[in-house]
Parts: C-alpha cells; structure tokens; sequence
C-alpha cells in the first residue's frame, strides 16, 4: 500500500461515518447518501496532496461533503422532501425496534428543515464545534448561533409533533 | 414532550448507520473514472486538432481557384481553433477546486459555470453553426464549378434543408428546453446561496 494510500485509509476510517451521517441528513435516503459520501471522497482523494499540512483537516473534508450536497440533484431532494408525509411513513414502517423507528423519524424530521439547516443541524449533533461550523459554512459566529438556536427549535416541534401522530 | 437534548441522544444511538462503501472500492473508482474521463476529452481534442491539420494541409497544398474558398477554409479553422478552446476551456473549469471553498462562493462558481455552458449551447452554438454553413456556402461555389448541375442542385437542396431544420425546428426546441432548466437550476442555486447569506434571517 502506497502511503498515499495508508493516509487516505486513515481519513477514510476517521471521518466517513461521520459525513454519511450528514449525507443522510441532507438526502433522507440510503443510497443517495452512499452516492454523495462516495463523491466527497473521491474528491479528498483528488486534493489529499493539499491537505497534508492542514491543521483540521475534517473541516475540508466537511467542507466539501457540504458543497456535495447542496449542488447534488434537485429531483432527489425533492423525493427526500415527499418522502415524510404520514401515510407515507405509516407504510414505510417496517418491524424495528423503538429506538431505530425513532432515529428513522428523526431523520424525517432533519429532511423536512431548508438545505442549510439539514447540514447545519447534522453538523451540531456530531458535536463539530461552533467554530469549525462557522468556518465550513461561511457564516460568521454570531449569526450561526443564532441560526442554529432556531432550527434546534425547529427540529425539536418537528420531533414531537411527529411522535404525536 | 421531549427537548433538544433528548433528540441528541437519539441521534447518539444511530451505531448501525454506517456507509456501505470500503475506501479501496474508492481509490479504484477515482482512477477508473479519471482515466476514463480523460480518455474521452482527449479523443475529442485530438480528432479537432486532426481536423484543423488536414483543413490547413489541404489549405496549403492545393490550388483554389476562387478566393472564396480562401475564406471558406479560414472559417473552417476558426471554426476547429474555437472547438479546441472551448474544449480545453471546459476541462479546466470542471477540474477547478470550488469545492473547497465555502457554500456561498461554490453556489456561485457553479451559478457563472452553468451560466456560460447555457450561452455556450445556445447563442455560441448558434453562431459557430451559421459559421460552418456560411464557410461550406463559399466552398460550394469552387466546387460547383466541377460538378454537373443535378449534383450541384442536389448538393443545394439539402444543405439548405439541413440548415433550415437546424436553425428553425432543432436549435428552437433544444433553446426551449435549455432555457427552462436553466431557469429552474439558476432559481435553485439563487435560493440556496440565499441560506449561506451572512446576514441574520
């Protein structure tokens, strides 16, 4: 294995979860999020030469799995969105257990938010401090607090509105 | 009624949502599709550049009679120089690394990138077109010259038919249906550049 290859292992393994997460908080959907994660890092691969000597390196490699996301297909984020109305979620269930049918709501709720809040939000619930947040999203300190403070709000009413259906 | 740090443990919970994609599956995807990508665009270069060569060869080596034909195979060339440029052109704003920069700026490199492929499909097109047609005219009046006259009517009729059915039914439906997506995509990326405003909304 090239070393080239043992570093892009290494970022791989630290960081893929991670941004699939946000990748199906963006999309609602499987294979969707298995497509833009493929892509974010391919293009990691594509500039690791540049990264080397970067300090935060997820900040980048969020960065671009942002980027990914937001110029990715309109006509599937669309399907994301028509994927949440009640009937649709009635049928969808499948026999899980408690906790993932409610991570699965969860994740219904995170796609009912605007394109910046679905990422914003994902990013707050991995735990990526509000600086690095403020550096992936462009958006200054002050106004991302603010933001984010709304669409924890928001999330929040979306989750108990829809465990009380 | 639960909060937000109730949401958040939930969110913690999520052990088996894990991608299902190995890193050595990507490493051979990238070169794959690279060598694949690259292929393509330097077929296409190569047969211009092998296109322009032979119009310049033949340019030079061949006595033309009348100066049109001059003008016809200057036109030719711009035309090939054009296709090349534009070629290249494309390659290098496609390997740009906006991706790396922050949503705002992105939503706008790729709003300028769609934005000059919309004029280079349409209005750029059209001209290069009228350019051929115009060159292939001046031709013609050399090459009339040796042929009999049902050939040369022939040879008339259907590059006037050609250019009639591009110009007047294929470029207006293409225009139509570019101009309608372009509209949608342009609208899209406007709004969501609007939600990485660094301003308070």
């Amino acid at each position: 294995m090239s070393q080239k290859e043992q570093i892009f292992k290494e970022i791989f393994q630290a960081n893929s979860k991670k941004i699939y997460r946000l990748c199906f908080g963006y999309t609602n959907d499987e294979d969707s999020a298995n497509d833009l994660m493929q892509e974010t890092f391919l293009k990691v691969w594509q500039n690791l030469d540049k990264f080397r000597n970067q300090a935060m390196i997820s900040t980048w490699i969020y960065r671009i799995a942002v980027n990914t996301c937001l110029t990715y297909l309109k006509t599937e984020k669309r399907q994301a969105k028509d994927e949440l109305t009640p009937n649709i979620i009635e049928n969808k269930a499948e026999e899980t257990s408690e906790k993932q049918e409610q991570i699965k709501t969860l994740y219904n709720c995170i796609a009912q938010l605007e394109e910046n809040e679905r990422l914003l939000i994902t990013l707050v619930m991995d735990e990526v401090p509000y600086p690095e947040i403020a550096e992936i999203s462009g958006i200054s300190e002050g106004n991302l607090r603010v933001k984010i403070h709304r669409i924890k709000h928001k999330l929040t009413e979306l989750f108990n509105k829809h465990e009380r259906l | 009624m639960k909060d937000f740090d109730s949401i958040l443990n939930i969110w913690n919970e999520q052990a088996d949502n894990t991608p299902k994609v190995d890193y050595k599956e990507l490493i051979s995807r990238y070169k794959k599709s690279r060598n694949k990508f690259s292929a393509k665009i330097w077929i296409e270069l190569i047969w211009m550049v092998l296109a322009a060569c032979t119009i310049g060869y033949l340019w030079a080596t061949l006595s033309f009679n009348t100066w049109t034909t001059h003008i016809a195979m200057f036109i030719f060339e711009l035309c090939c120089f054009y296709y090349i440029y534009t070629q290249i052109k494309n390659l290098k704003t496609l390997n740009n690394d906006s991706l790396l920069e922050t949503p705002e700026k992105h939503i706008d490199y790729i709003e300028g990138f769609r934005k000059e492929r919309f004029q280079q499909n349409t209005r750029n097109y059209y001209v290069y077109t009228v350019a051929l047609a115009l060159a292939l005219g001046l031709y013609f009046i050399e090459f009339f010259n040796h042929v009999n006259t049902i050939t040369l009517v022939l040879a008339v009729a259907f590059s006037v038919t050609w250019f009639a059915l591009c110009t007047f039914f294929i470029r207006v439906v293409y225009i139509r249906k570019e101009e309608r997506r372009f509209n949608e995509l342009i609208a899209e990326l406007e709004r969501l550049k609007k939600q990485f405003a660094n301003q308070e909304n």
